[in-house]
C-alpha cells in the first residue's frame, strides 16, 4: 500500500502534477509510515509545495522547519521558504529572498521563475520573461505564458512568435499548434489560421485515418475557419506564401470534412450541435 | 596417454582459503565500499557558472532546436525566416560571447579557478590508485607464490599469465589461479558486486570510467583548458543554419491535401 503511495508521489513529482489535495493525504500518511530513507526529503519538499499551494501554512512551516534543519544552506530548502512567503503574502520579503538568491547562483531557474511571477504588472512580467528566455531558451512553459501575457494585451503578432518558439520546443503539443491557430484566427489571418488547425487534425488522427478521434476543438476551428474564408466578406491578407493559400474548392470539401467529423464523435445534445453547424 | 589427460591433482591446504583466498576477497570489498565514501567525501559542489556562459551555450542549443526541426518545421516561412535570422544575428554580433573582448583573452592555465578543477580530478584518481597501489604490494609481499583455487574449467594455454602471474611453474595447469591473479580478478569483477551493495552510480567501480570523467570535468569546467574557441563555434553554426535553410520546408505545406485523404474526401 504505502509503496504504492510512494510510486505514485515520485510519478507526480517528475511530471510536475498539481494533484496537491492527494499529495497532502498521500505523503501525510506515507511519512508516517516512515522507512523512506533517502526519498524522505523530496516527498516533504512535495508536500510543503502542495500544502502551500492549499493554504495550509501550518503543515508547510513543518515540512519546512524540517528541511531546513536537515538541509541549512541549501537554496532548494531557501526557495520553500520564498514560496511560504508568498503564500503568507509577504511578497516584498519573498521577492529579496529569491534576489539572494540569485546573487549565490545566477542561474537559480527556479528564482528567476518566481520573480517573475511576482512581477507587478503585466509588461513587467513580459520584460522579466523576455530577460529570463533569452538565456533560459528552452523553458516552453515560459514561452507559452509569454505567448498569453501578449495576448492578454492584445498584441497578437507577438504572441504568435512566442507561440512559435513553443511549437519549435515541444513539436508534439497538438493543442499547442491548435492554441497558434487560435491566435492566427483572433488576429484575422484566417489562411495561417486553416492551416494549423488542419495540422492539429492531422496530430490528433492516429496514421491509419480510422479510429475515432475525441478532440474535437481543432475541427471546429477548421470549420470556422473554412466558413470564414468562403465568405466573399472576408479580408484575406495573410502571411503564408500565395502557392500555399488553401483554394476555396478545397475549402468546401474541409467544411464538410470538419462537418461531419463533429457530428461523428457523438455524445449528448446532437441538436443543439447541428443547430450550431447548421447556423 | 591415460597419464597425459590425467589431472594435476593438488590438494591445497584449508588455511589458505581461510587465511588467504577469504581475505583478500574481504579485503577488495571494504576497500571498495570506503572508496565510494572517502570520493563521496572529496566530491565539492559544483561551481555555479556565471550567467554568461550559461546564455552562451544556451544560444548553441537554441540554434539546434530551430535547424534541428527544419526538415518538417512547425513554423510558416516567414517566421522560420525570421527565427533563423535572429538567431544568426545574436551569433554572429558577438553579444552573446562569455568574453566580449574576442580573442584578447587567452584561457590561464595557472588560473587559480582552472587549479580547483584540475585537483578534484586529480584528488579522484589518487583515491583510486593509492589502495590499489598498497593492496597489490601487500598481497605481493604476503601471499606471493599461493595457489588459491583452481577453476571449475578448462582454459588455454593464453590464460597462463592471467590467472598464475606469480607462480614460475611453466607445466601447472592454467586452471590453478594464483593470489595476484585473484586480485585482479577481484578488481576488475566486483563492480557487480559494488553495483548491488552501493546502487548504480558508486564511486567504487571502474577506474577506467573514473579517470575518464575527471578529464571531463577537467574540461568542462568554466573557462578550463581547451575550452572551444566560442566565436568559431558560433561561426559554424550560422553556417549549419543557413544550411537548414535549404532543408526547410513548412509542416503546413499541403496540409489540406494530406487531411482531406486521410478522410478519403479528395
Amino acid at each position: 500500500m504505502s509503496q504504492d503511495d510512494l510510486q505514485q508521489l515520485r510519478r507526480w513529482r517528475t511530471l510536475g502534477a498539481r494533484q496537491s489535495e492527494n499529495v497532502v493525504r498521500l505523503a501525510q500518511r506515507v511519512l508516517q509510515a516512515g522507512g523512506l530513507g533517502d526519498e524522505e526529503w523530496p516527498v516533504r519538499e512535495q508536500l510543503t509545495i502542495a500544502a502551500l499551494d492549499l493554504g495550509q501554512v501550518k503543515l508547510a512551516n513543518l515540512q519546512l522547519r524540517t528541511l531546513q534543519a536537515k538541509f541549512p544552506k541549501s537554496p532548494r530548502a531557501d526557495l520553500l521558504l520564498g514560496l511560504k512567503l508568498e503564500a503568507v503574502e509577504e511578497f516584498e520579503r519573498a521577492r529579496q529572498l529569491y534576489q539572494g538568491l540569485l546573487t549565490n547562483n545566477e542561474c537559480n531557474v527556479a528564482a528567476h521563475q518566481r520573480l517573475i511571477a511576482l512581477s507587478p504588472s503585466t509588461q513587467d512580467a513580459i520584460g522579466n520573461l523576455l530577460t529570463y528566455l533569452d538565456t533560459f531558451y528552452s523553458d516552453a512553459a515560459a514561452w507559452s505564458l509569454l505567448a498569453e501575457l501578449y495576448a492578454s494585451l492584445g498584441a497578437y503578432a507577438q504572441s504568435l512568435t512566442a507561440l512559435g518558439h513553443l511549437l519549435v520546443l515541444h513539436t508534439w503539443d497538438s493543442q499547442a499548434v491548435t492554441r497558434y491557430a487560435e491566435t492566427a484566427y483572433t488576429m484575422g489571418d484566417y489562411q495561417l489560421a486553416l492551416k494549423y488547425f488542419l495540422r492539429a487534425t492531422e496530430m490528433e488522427t492516429p496514421a491509419d485515418g480510422n479510429a475515432e478521434g475525441f478532440r474535437t476543438r481543432s475541427w471546429w476551428g477548421v470549420k470556422q475557419t473554412a466558413k470564414r474564408l468562403l465568405d466573399p466578406a472576408t479580408r484575406t491578407d495573410t502571411a503564408i506564401p500565395d502557392d500555399s493559400v488553401v483554394p476555396p474548392a478545397k475549402l468546401q470539401k474541409l467544411e464538410a470534412l470538419a462537418t461531419e467529423r463533429i457530428l461523428a464523435v457523438g455524445g449528448a445534445n446532437m441538436d443543439a450541435r447541428r443547430a450550431v453547424l447548421a447556423g | 596417454m591415460a597419464s597425459v589427460l590425467k589431472e594435476q591433482d593438488l590438494y591445497l591446504d584449508p588455511s589458505i582459503r581461510d587465511w588467504v583466498l577469504i581475505p583478500i576477497t574481504v579485503i577488495m570489498l571494504l576497500v571498495g565500499v570506503l572508496r565510494h565514501y572517502v570520493t563521496q567525501l572529496l566530491n565539492s559542489a559544483p561551481k555555479p557558472k556565471p550567467a554568461a556562459a550559461v546564455r552562451e551555450q544556451r544560444l548553441l542549443s537554441r540554434s539546434h532546436a530551430i535547424r534541428g526541426i527544419a526538415p518538417l518545421s512547425p513554423l510558416y516561412p516567414a517566421q522560420f525566416k525570421s527565427f533563423t535570422a535572429s538567431t544568426s544575428a545574436a551569433m554572429a554580433s558577438g553579444d552573446y560571447l562569455q568574453n566580449k573582448g574576442g580573442e584578447a583573452e587567452t584561457p590561464n592555465p595557472l588560473d587559480p579557478k582552472n587549479m580547483d578543477s584540475m585537483m578534484d580530478g586529480m584528488k579522484k584518481q589518487a583515491v583510486m590508485m593509492v589502495p590499489n597501489m598498497l593492496i597489490m604490494q601487500y598481497i605481493n609481499v604476503f601471499f606471493s607464490g599461493y595457489i588459491l583455487i583452481k577453476l571449475p574449467f578448462p582454459l588455454t594455454l593464453g590464460a597462463k599469465s592471467l590467472f598464475a602471474r606469480d607462480i614460475a611453474m611453466p607445466d601447472l595447469s592454467v586452471r590453478w589461479v594464483s593470489a595476484l591473479s585473484w586480485y585482479f580478478l577481484n578488481l576488475f569483477g566486483l563492480n557487480g558486486v559494488f553495483k548491488l551493495i552501493l546502487g548504480d552510480e558508486n564511486a567504487a567501480t571502474d577506474t577506467r570510467d573514473q579517470s575518464g570523467l575527471a578529464m571531463l570535468g577537467g574540461a568542462g569546467g568554466p573557462m578550463g583548458p581547451g575550452q572551444p574557441d566560442m566565436v568559431k563555434v558560433f561561426k559554424s553554426e550560422i553556417e549549419n543554419l543557413s544550411l537548414a535553410d535549404g532543408l526547410y520546408r513548412w509542416v503546413g505545406d499541403g496540409v489540406e491535401d494530406r487531411v482531406l485523404e486521410r478522410w478519403g474526401k479528395k
